[in-house]
């Protein structure tokens, strides 16, 4: 799975694309916490791109969420499709993240 | 629960006030349809007084079959705020009755033609699979288009083959321009009471405006200056006759106007409904067959059969109050009136331009609502084909009529309008395409990194043979994908893993089996700590998003395998 990043004054965005999934979710996870362990810890997820998420790939950002908690930053979820919304509500996840519906709205909330 | 749109749903009960000047704005909406009545009496060689005096008639029959189809009642009535109106369907038959035994054939026939449809309600479950949701979608958009066209024609005063009999004149064409930009100009701009009775303010503003320009029919202002004020309508006293020889237009039509009756009847369930899943076969027959009372009711009272009128499913959308009481002021406004000649005499005065203009305006509507039906299920190959050569075909009837017209007068009753041509087409095809569609199938896989696509076009290209739902198909992707990687990770699973699907209208299910352990579904969510820090949390939260994607899960063991079933609904 490709992984764009990009920044906005001090927060990084971080944009998958594809499917995370048992095989994805790992790397992408890694990748992440590397991220945020090296002084990025104003992140944004952008979901926009992702058009698949299996319980791997929610585990991944509960891993970052929790890290991030620690270290007293934020993470900011964005451009999540209705179906990739359905699956967080089936896994009872939409009250554990902030969920903004674009960017822009992500980046100034991460901020 | 009803869409965000409507003002007053179909349980509704609005004050009397709207109810009436609804029920005045539907009756407006109908007058164009008069046309036909017109039409067949004109050729049997009829007076103006005498076609007066059907229309008077046509109102009785109208309000009593547009009383029944707001009844809710469990043998009889759709439920729904659907007027009934004279149809095209019945046009052909209707003028070969006329040259071949006058009004008594015509009378006749036409009360057969509305047993012959209170029969065929009776076959609507069993003939199901021969009526899927995209034929009724079909058949609400060519009635759209119907309605578009019908529209077009009046509005520039062209006869059935596209001639200019009598052609419109620049004043005429635009009065019509003027009626349909503002009801548009209304139902898009405005709101509340305006926004609502658009279809009268424009008709209303088209008259007037036609009446200052001294735009209407010398005949018909004629026949409205000498027409009673008050009046009982005089019922035919001949004998009505019957002819085997009419049996297959008129049979024709009466399944034309089935077909019809449960696209506008299912259309009406659709937008009454947010969560509206399927066709209710209930409602459809039901209102099928007080289709057929209308008729029959057209035929005793002398004038010709009737059917439900899309343009009022289509305003009814518009401006959104679809309260099926209004249905019952309809009714009972229509056979008030059906004792003041001098109205029907003004009706049938309101310029051909304006009342297309009209008819185009609802037609928008139906259109996009037959759209919306069909595109609502998956479409493969077969149901591409089957909609694309229905709609062809019927477009060409309208295109190319000299073309049909020429045919062998057997086929007549077949190519007779562009509906029919075009239902007849679809019915036929989906029988034909419905040979090796199978309802099991099975697809034998081992699991790799490209699980996902492999089970998204297994699944998509089967629910697309099914004509299944988007969102279920979804669903199933999801939980089949989710619960191969989880035995994947964590059931030990050894070999080739086989998924089987089947379905039916109501029920899709999939069914797993494979070596390796049986897969726990989790009847509760493990932590966040769970998740994030142990094997079993993951596996845990794999078996509850399944669970809770699908409306049933069961993991069990057979023999040798391990079996993980899940059913939707659908």
């Amino acid at each position: 799975m490709e992984v764009v990043e990009t920044r906005s004054g001090a927060v990084v965005i971080v944009e998958p694309l594809g499917r995370m999934d048992s095989t994805t979710a790992q790397p992408f996870g890694d990748r992440v916490v590397k991220l945020i362990r090296s002084g990025s810890d104003h992140l944004v997820i952008d979901l926009g791109q992702v058009l698949y998420i299996s319980s791997a790939g929610f585990r991944s950002l509960l891993i970052a969420g929790k890290l991030i908690d620690e270290l007293q930053g934020k993470l900011v979820l964005c451009g999540v499709s209705a179906e990739v919304k359905r699956l967080f509500e089936i896994g009872c996840f939409t009250d554990l993240f902030d969920i903004c519906a674009t960017r822009d709205e992500g980046v100034l909330k991460a901020t | 629960m009803y869409p965000a749109n409507l003002l007053y749903g179909v349980s509704d009960r609005p004050s009397a006030a709207v109810c009436l000047l609804n029920a005045v704005q539907h009756v407006m909406l109908l007058a164009p349809t008069l046309v036909y009545p017109i039409l067949v009496m004109r050729a049997a060689g009829a007076d103006e007084s005498a076609v007066v005096s059907v229309v008077s008639l046509s109102f009785v029959a109208l309000g009593i079959g547009s009383a029944l189809q707001s009844v809710k009642h469990p043998q009889i009535g759709s439920g729904y705020l659907l007027p009934v109106t004279p149809t095209a369907a019945y046009l052909p038959a209707s003028l070969a009755a006329i040259q071949l035994g006058g009004l008594p054939m015509l009378f006749g026939m036409t009360v057969l033609a509305g047993i012959f449809e209170i029969i065929l309600a009776q076959f609507i479950r069993r003939m199901r699979p021969f009526f899927p949701a995209e034929i009724s979608g079909v058949c609400v958009f060519l009635i759209g288009t119907l309605l578009g066209v019908l529209g077009i024609r009046l509005l520039l005063g062209l006869d059935m083959s596209g001639n200019a009999q009598s052609a419109a004149t620049g004043r005429e064409v635009a009065l019509g321009i003027f009626t349909i930009a503002v009801m548009i100009g209304l139902n898009v701009w405005a709101s509340g009471r305006w926004k609502m009775y658009c279809a009268i303010f424009g008709i209303m503003g088209g008259y007037l405006a036609a009446a200052a320009l001294g735009a209407l029919d010398a005949n018909a202002l004629a026949a409205l200056k000498s027409a009673r004020i008050m009046d009982l309508p005089s019922v035919p006293t001949r004998m009505p006759s019957f002819s085997f020889e009419l049996a297959i237009p008129f049979m024709i039509g009466a399944l034309a106007c089935c077909l019809r009756g449960m696209g506008d009847i299912t259309n009406c369930q659709k937008i009454n409904d947010r969560n509206w899943i399927r066709p209710d076969l209930t409602s459809i027959r039901n209102g099928i067959v007080s289709d057929g009372i209308g008729t029959v009711a057209g035929g005793m009272f002398g004038t010709m059969g009737s059917s439900t009128y899309s343009s009022s499913v289509g305003m009814s959308t518009a401006i959104g109050v679809t309260a099926r009481v209004i249905g019952f002021w309809v009714g009972g406004l229509l056979i008030l009136l059906s004792l003041f000649p001098i109205i029907a005499a003004l009706m049938v005065s309101i310029p051909n331009s304006v009342m297309g203009a009209a008819i185009i305006f609802t037609g928008c509507f139906v259109m996009i609502n037959g759209l919306q039906i069909i595109t609502y299920r998956l479409l493969d190959a077969r149901r591409t084909f089957i909609v694309g050569i229905a709609l062809t075909l019927s477009l060409s009837r309208d295109i190319f009529p000299g073309f049909y017209s020429g045919l062998p007068e057997a086929m007549q009753p077949f190519v007779g309008s562009s509906l029919i041509i075009g239902l007849l087409a679809a019915l036929v095809l989906n029988a034909i395409f419905r040979i090796g569609v199978r309802s099991r199938v099975k697809l034998v896989f081992a699991p790799s990194f490209d699980d996902h696509d492999t089970v998204r076009t297994f699944l998509e290209q089967q629910g697309a043979k099914w004509g299944a739902r988007r969102d279920v198909i979804e669903r199933a992707i999801f939980g089949t994908v989710q619960a191969i990687e989880a035995i994947a990770d964590h059931a030990r699973l050894e070999g080739p893993l086989e998924i089987e699907a089947s379905f039916d209208e109501f029920n899709l299910d999939i069914r797993m089996t494979y070596r390796g352990d049986e897969f726990l579904i989790a009847e509760r969510r493990p932590t966040d700590d769970e998740i994030r820090d142990t094997d079993d949390g993951l596996r845990r939260l794999a078996g509850f998003m399944i669970r809770r994607n699908a409306d049933r899960v069961r993991s069990l063991r057979r023999a040798d395998r391990s079996v993980l079933e899940f059913h939707f609904q659908h």
